[in-house]
């Protein structure tokens, strides 16, 4: 599966690769929750994205909100944003997901 | 025929040049997608008027070309001359049908041009197609005829917004189905909001991160129906719920904003009634107020605010297309209208020449402000009737091409300042002339393409037609870059026959002007295009008559070019008012080239000689009150205009000029129409009547009379 975590200095990296689909979101949900139990900052890569399903978003949004109540955050490796900013309008999620 | 026809037919013959148009352009650039969908749109709208109003065997036979482009839209066909040469045939077919009443059979060049596109149809892809072809035309049968005179008004269709709520089965995802597909296909169909609803996302650490917990709030703003919304959640699974309402029906409401917030939320039963009453006792703005007290939360006030965010803007933008558009009116409703201001400015003039006279104040102030209003209306009356020449000049690119084709030659047409407008009428009547003239550039102008390489002149000949204002005055220029006007040759075919002496001396322009001589030709061969001599002396005449003059320039292997100076309206008439004994006379102002006075001795000597020297030059005289038989003395101080016709200077003698006038013009009546001399007519202020003179025919009939001594 082309989905790993590295964490050094207080942050950590989630790097994906290729297509997002619904086959990784319980391994994706392992990820992030470690990644925000280890580091105060995620950093999502995302590498030759070509599609990015919904359970990712919604997971991304569920994170994000944790993250909040527990003064940590989520962010987007900026080879990437603008990208995902395009299917996280598609999906009508602009007002829910914070984007950097 | 009824109004509705009337409208289809003046639609259609729009579309048709609109076709025209973008054929055109795509040749040049075959590769630009947006060239093919706009002859597609032309072609659709017109296949679909057609059916709608009865004119089935145009529908069908546009239906045809329309398939080819369609495919063409697809990348199955590519644009080739070949294509576009049959599409701008089929095009001259339909403006045919469009003229003929009653219908039995296509023609077998119809016929043949309907083989020719199926045949450029893929055999894979035909099939398909006459699938959805049989579909289309169920739909198209459906329209009523109310709809057919809304579509043929120059509104798009009508638009309705919708509100659409997508709650996907909590295990939608897991059925390998994703929701967002559903969201794009409704984008597909319109204007769209889209905005997700979370708020049933679980916490992250109870999150199943494979069930659909989203649903969506969606506002479309689309010309579909609502069964197409509901054709696209066609194969959801029943647990799924969609619901669609309308809410804006694309009317024109009084107000342009949309509901507030609290409406929009109770309407979709996000709150109760009760619920916005208790938060509207409070002064904050209403979502908040919702959020604070967790009634709602983020995401379904971020919706409502999105939605009348949605709505509110498509009906600001139909309120200002409404007062933007415009309205069909027919020309004769608008030459009334500029008759009627005639009549005004008419009496306004008297009214303002009695409230001089009566020398009361009161009077004199409402005449003035009648005098005011009257010209802004004259001014604005006249400017509808204004037209840019550029839709003409567009006309001639066809011409340009076919033409060149035909005769082997390769010319570009290249037009500026097509926005330059002209009155209506003198844009129409100026059609013929043009048409002559270019095929004559392209006939005997522009060389060969072999010719002109051997000249080290590009292949590719250029005709450039240019409009541009010149006081009240348009100048039409059309100019080539051919061959040029032979002198010699001029003068030679001039002498031939007998329009010139051998010993004669004439400066080139006024060789070149011998072009316009009736029945001269120089063209060794006579083609079916042109080299009759007939078309060059019927130029100038229609010209002349539209109150307009022609100038010609050229050099020899370089090109020619000729110029058209044109009133801007043929309505009103800038002219110099002169009186000879009781009777008022109007010259217009655009042959005039000054007023001179001479000492009595000298102009007898004039009257007797019929011709005066002006500044070293011999100017023929003409005096008027002989040639209208106007009896009574002259006053002993007379006044001489000196005009131009057909390119000379001629004098006028008159008794007194007394002013320069800005008038309407008015036409004969059936009697005076073939009075020679005379172009119309004109009333001033008083009610008194003034002729209004056509030189160059006075300068004619002066000429026959001269003749007619003579013998």
């Amino acid at each position: 599966m082309n989905l790993e975590m590295d964490t050094t200095n207080n942050q950590a990296v989630i790097t994906i690769i290729g297509e997002i689909s619904l086959l990784m979101a319980t391994k994706m949900k392992e990820l992030l929750d470690q990644a925000m139990k280890s580091a105060s900052v995620t950093m999502i890569q995302i590498k030759d994205m070509s599609f990015v399903d919904l359970s990712f978003l919604q997971l991304i949004y569920a994170a994000q909100q944790k993250c909040l109540k527990n003064r940590k955050r989520i962010v987007f490796h900026e080879s990437c944003v603008e990208q995902l900013k395009q299917y996280v309008q598609e999906a009508g999620f602009s007002h829910t997901i914070t984007m950097n | 025929m009824d109004n509705v026809s009337n409208s289809y037919k003046e639609e259609t013959y729009e579309l048709l040049s609109e076709l025209e148009a973008a054929l055109l352009e795509l040749e040049e650039r075959p590769d630009d997608i947006t060239l093919v969908e706009r002859a597609f749109r032309a072609m659709h709208t017109v296949k679909g008027s057609s059916a709608m109003f009865g004119f089935q065997h145009i529908a069908e036979f546009t239906h045809e070309i329309e398939t080819v482009f369609d495919l063409v839209r697809e990348g199955h066909i590519p644009v080739t001359k070949a294509l576009i040469n049959l599409t701008l045939k089929s095009r001259d077919q339909i403006f045919d049908m469009l003229e003929i009443t009653g219908f039995d059979d296509y023609t077998s060049e119809q016929k043949t041009l309907l083989e020719n596109f199926k045949s450029l149809i893929p055999e894979d892809l035909d099939k398909n197609i006459d699938d959805d072809a049989e579909i289309a035309d169920d739909i198209d049968l459906d329209i009523t005829p109310e709809t057919i005179a809304m579509n043929l008004s120059e509104n798009p269709p009508e638009q309705i917004t919708y509100r659409i709520r997508f709650k996907p089965n909590e295990n939608l995802l897991k059925q390998s189905v994703n929701p967002i597909s559903f969201l794009n296909d409704v984008r597909n169909l319109g204007d769209c909001t889209v905005v997700a609803q979370t708020n049933k996302i679980p916490s992250f650490d109870t999150i199943d991160p494979e069930k659909c917990y989203t649903f969506w709030d969606i506002i479309l703003t689309t010309s579909q129906s609502m069964d197409e919304i509901h054709d696209i959640f066609l194969l959801i699974d029943q647990q799924s719920e969609v619901t669609v309402h309308i809410i804006d029906e694309g009317e024109l409401d009084e107000t342009d904003g949309y509901k507030r917030v609290g409406e929009i939320l109770t309407e979709r039963h996000d709150i109760s009634e009760e619920e916005l009453e208790n938060v509207l006792t409070s002064q904050k703005r209403i979502g908040q107020m919702l959020l604070d007290q967790n009634i709602v939360d983020q995401g379904i006030v971020t919706s409502a605010l999105a939605e009348q965010k949605h709505v509110k803007e498509k009906r600001q933008k139909r309120s200002q297309a409404v007062s933007m558009s415009s309205i069909r009116v027919s020309a004769d409703k608008l030459d009334m209208l500029v008759d009627l201001v005639g009549e005004l400015v008419t009496v306004q003039a008297r009214l303002t020449q009695e409230a001089t006279y009566q020398k009361k104040p009161e009077l004199i102030s409402i005449s003035e402000e009648v005098e005011r209003l009257t010209s802004e209306l004259r001014d604005n009356t006249m400017s509808i009737r204004m037209l840019p020449i550029g839709s003409t000049f567009n006309k001639f690119k066809r011409l340009v091409r076919d033409l060149s084709s035909d005769l082997g030659k390769i010319v570009v047409m290249k037009t500026d300042g097509g926005d330059t407008e002209l009155d209506k009428t003198v844009i129409e009547k100026l059609n013929d002339p043009l048409v002559h003239i270019i095929r004559n550039s392209i006939d005997h102008g522009i060389e060969t393409p072999d010719i002109r390489e051997q000249k080290e002149k590009d292949r590719e000949g250029i005709i450039h037609l240019s409009a541009i204002h010149s006081g009240s005055n348009v100048l039409i220029q059309i100019k080539d870059d051919g061959a040029g006007l032979d002198t010699r040759k001029i003068r030679n075919k001039a002498i031939e026959r007998n329009l010139l002496q051998p010993e004669e001396e004439k400066s080139d322009k006024e060789i070149f002007m011998l072009i316009f001589e009736s029945g001269f030709s120089t063209a060794e061969e006579i083609s079916g295009v042109s080299g009759r001599g007939v078309g060059m002396d019927v130029v100038k005449k229609s010209i002349e008559a539209l109150r307009g003059s022609i100038d010609i320039d050229s050099n020899l292997g370089i090109g020619t070019t000729i110029t058209l100076k044109l009133p801007l309206t043929l309505a009103i008439i800038e002219g110099l008012l002169v009186k000879i004994a009781k009777g008022f006379f109007v010259v217009p102002l655009l042959a005039i080239e000054e007023c001179v006075e001479l000492p009595p001795e000298t102009l007898s000597r004039v009257k007797q000689q019929n011709m005066m020297n002006l500044r070293d030059e011999i100017v023929p005289f003409l005096n008027l009150r002989e040639l209208f038989l106007i009896e009574g003395e002259p006053p002993p101080v007379e006044q001489i205009v000196i005009t131009e016709a057909k390119g000379e200077h001629v004098a006028f003698g008159v008794d007194h000029v007394v002013g320069q006038i800005q008038t309407v013009i008015k036409s004969l009546g059936k009697m005076y129409r073939e009075v020679e001399g005379i172009s119309g007519a004109t009333i001033l202020g008083d009610g008194t009547v003034a002729l209004i003179l056509d030189v160059v025919q006075l300068v004619q009939t002066a000429e026959k009379l001269e003749l007619g001594r003579i013998n």
